[in-house]
């Protein structure tokens, strides 16, 4: 490709990037103006520290923004034509990755100015909304990690830049393994509840005897030794198909992340089930609904309010133990910080820097956690 | 002559140990209105709850509408003719007052949403409490809430309504305005079996009243001959201690 080809690539990705900031910002001014009536006021004395405070933020918002996808990629005016296409990759990538951080300056703009006058918001009589204050932690680390990244690009930049496409194996397979883990959880907890014995035995044995066995040794397993299983089943049985069998080691990470919390989620989901009185049962059943029909409509909305905190932590456990599969060959974050430090023996640094990417993730996911409990709240 | 609506005939039922009931037969006939008494642990509420069979028997059949209770479409089957009021009232509390009465309409007898409403506002009319369809149950009073899964079983067009002891958790000035809610239910024609010692509402609507003590029926009468002029030694020192 020609170098001015992808120079014009480059700036369509940051171009798309300040768009979905832009975007970011004015839904965030919307939101603040409707639950919290924080920034437009009719008239009044008190419009000067909004108008500030919207100015502020948006400012704030842009720079944090930009930072978290400039600096990420390597950026430097006199490198563009040399690593064009990696800059094209990587700010779509630090774009998307850090969109959710766009926003975080601009609300703790929000946040001081409502702290510091403390207003109510407009036409409403109730208490002033305030924002989840826990929120600045996050905020504080992410600009720990820029500031770093900024300050002292010599090593924190490069370990961001080196370790970027180990987050992203990171997030995917802490995603998609829960999402898994949702699903498998929900049919293991229903199977420890069944009336029929044996379906309640073998879910049993199951949870049983997953959650006596290390995740460790569990991850090892499915890459190491399972395989390996296969393919003498395929000799026994002159499957060639089974004894050409490799292991993908992602697939396998995923399948024994799964394998493993699926087992601890059916105890959470069993428990949910559980505390939602049997009356709510019988009165469903009472009016004709099948099994299926009452737990869909009736104990499942309401059994997950509940487990919707042990729910959560389950997530940030899971995003946390995903580190073990950098055992197994897959190059998530953990791992890809331990080739950084094998090639550059700076491990005070690489392994501070990795765990503060790992502590703004799991920061963050327990903000979004705690805001959907506040929402799914029932009056009691 | 019509075939009687609920048909029991030697019913059993063990508890591990415990026989709660031993050998219960009784018919109900259509539009009869049937109150059962009896001392606490006496399978009244057991002998209620195996006819739409949320509890299992060990022996014995029931028939309900001409379909038996053995296979488990038939016993869906008999459960959506059958309305039931527990006596902790039930109700969904994630939903709100309407969507507790549209729920089953839906789900279950496939009705429009349209429809279902409707139906359900019809109801909450009927019940007292029309302005209440956006409430959610938490919010209302022990009387209301019992008024609402009322109106929710009723929402079903059941032929048979079965009632749990539906005052025993209310306060003393909310039990008025259910037990009105029930007698112009029986006025309408209904076929109810109530478990309760209101004796106001027996008076006012029952047919029969039957004592129940030990898992057995000891005494099925008019309400008036067997509050008035019981039979039965049991009965007399039943009624002794509750009057």
């Amino acid at each position: 490709m020609e170098v001015e080809q992808l120079r014009s690539m480059c700036w369509q990705v940051l171009i798309g990037g300040l768009v979905a900031a832009l975007l970011y910002n004015v839904a965030l001014f919307v939101y603040a103006q409707r639950r919290l009536g924080l920034i437009l006021r009719p008239k009044g004395r008190a419009l000067r520290p909004y108008v500030l405070g919207l100015v502020g933020g948006l400012v704030f918002s842009f720079v944090l923004g930009g930072l978290n996808g400039i600096l990420l990629t390597n950026w430097r005016p006199t490198l563009v034509e040399i690593s064009t296409v990696e800059l094209v990759r990587g700010a779509g990538e630090a774009w998307l990755l850090f969109l959710p951080v766009f926003g975080l300056g601009w609300a703790a703009v929000l946040m001081v100015v409502q702290l510091a006058i403390n207003v109510q918001p407009v036409g409403s009589k109730d208490p002033p909304k305030k924002l989840d204050p826990w929120w600045l932690m996050v905020i504080a680390v992410d600009l720990l990690v820029l500031g770093l990244a900024f300050f002292k690009p010599d090593p924190f930049q490069r370990i961001v830049s080196y370790v970027r496409d180990g987050i992203w194996v990171t997030i995917y397979v802490t995603l998609i393994s829960f999402f898994l883990v949702l699903i498998f959880g929900l049919l293991g907890g229903l199977g420890r509840l069944a009336r029929n014995p044996i379906v309640r035995g073998a879910a049993t044995i199951y949870v049983e005897v997953i959650r006596g066995i290390p995740v460790l040794v569990q991850l090892m397993f499915w890459y190491f030794a399972f395989p390996s299983v296969i393919k003498d089943l395929g000799k026994l049985l002159q499957i060639q198909a089974l004894i050409d069998y490799k292991a993908n080691p992602v697939g396998m990470a995923v399948l024994g992340l799964t394998f493993c919390y699926a087992a601890y989620m059916s105890e959470v989901y069993r428990a949910g089930i559980q505390s939602i009185s049997k009356g709510q049962m019988e009165a469903a059943r009472s009016l004709g609904m099948t099994y299926v029909q009452a737990m869909r409509y009736v104990i499942l909305p309401q059994a997950v309010r509940v487990i919707l905190p042990p729910v959560g932590n389950e997530f940030i456990t899971l995003l946390k133990d995903s580190s073990l599969v950098s055992v197994v060959a897959v190059a998530d974050m953990t791992r890809r910080g331990r080739e950084f430090m094998a090639s550059n023996f700076i491990p005070v640094q690489t392994w501070l820097m990795v765990a503060l990417l790992y502590l703004l993730m799991t920061l963050f996911s327990t903000r979004i956690v705690n805001g959907i409990e506040q929402r799914t709240r029932l009056e009691r | 002559m019509d075939e009687p609506i609920i048909q029991i005939r030697n019913v059993h039922k063990r508890f591990g140990g415990v026989h709660a009931l031993k050998g219960v037969s009784l018919d109900v006939k259509r539009g009869e209105v049937v109150v059962i008494i009896g001392p606490s642990g006496s399978g009244k509420s057991t002998l209620l709850r195996c006819i739409n069979r949320l509890e299992e028997f060990d022996e014995g059949s029931i028939v309900v509408d001409g379909i038996p209770l053995d296979t488990a479409a038939n016993i869906n089957a008999v459960r959506t003719e059958v309305g039931m009021v527990f006596q902790q009232f039930n109700l969904f509390p994630h939903l709100s007052v309407l969507e507790n009465i549209v729920l089953a309409q839906r789900v279950v007898r496939k009705r429009s949403r349209d429809e279902a409403v409707q139906n359900a506002l019809q109801l909450l009319e009927k019940v007292g409490i029309p302005d209440k369809a956006d409430a959610f149950p938490l919010q209302l009073s022990g009387g209301q809430q019992q008024r609402v899964a009322i109106a929710r079983a009723l929402a079903m067009n059941p032929k048979i309504m079965l009632f749990d002891e539906p005052t025993s958790a209310l306060d003393p000035e909310m039990i008025q305005e259910v037990l009105d809610v029930m007698v112009e239910l029986a006025r309408e024609g209904m076929t109810m079996v109530v478990v309760s010692h209101e004796m106001g509402f027996s008076r006012a609507a029952a047919h029969r009243a039957i004592l129940m003590d030990a898992g057995q029926i000891v005494e099925d009468a008019p309400p008036d001959v067997l509050f008035n002029h019981p039979t039965q030694e049991r009965t007399k020192l039943f009624l002794s201690k509750i009057l």
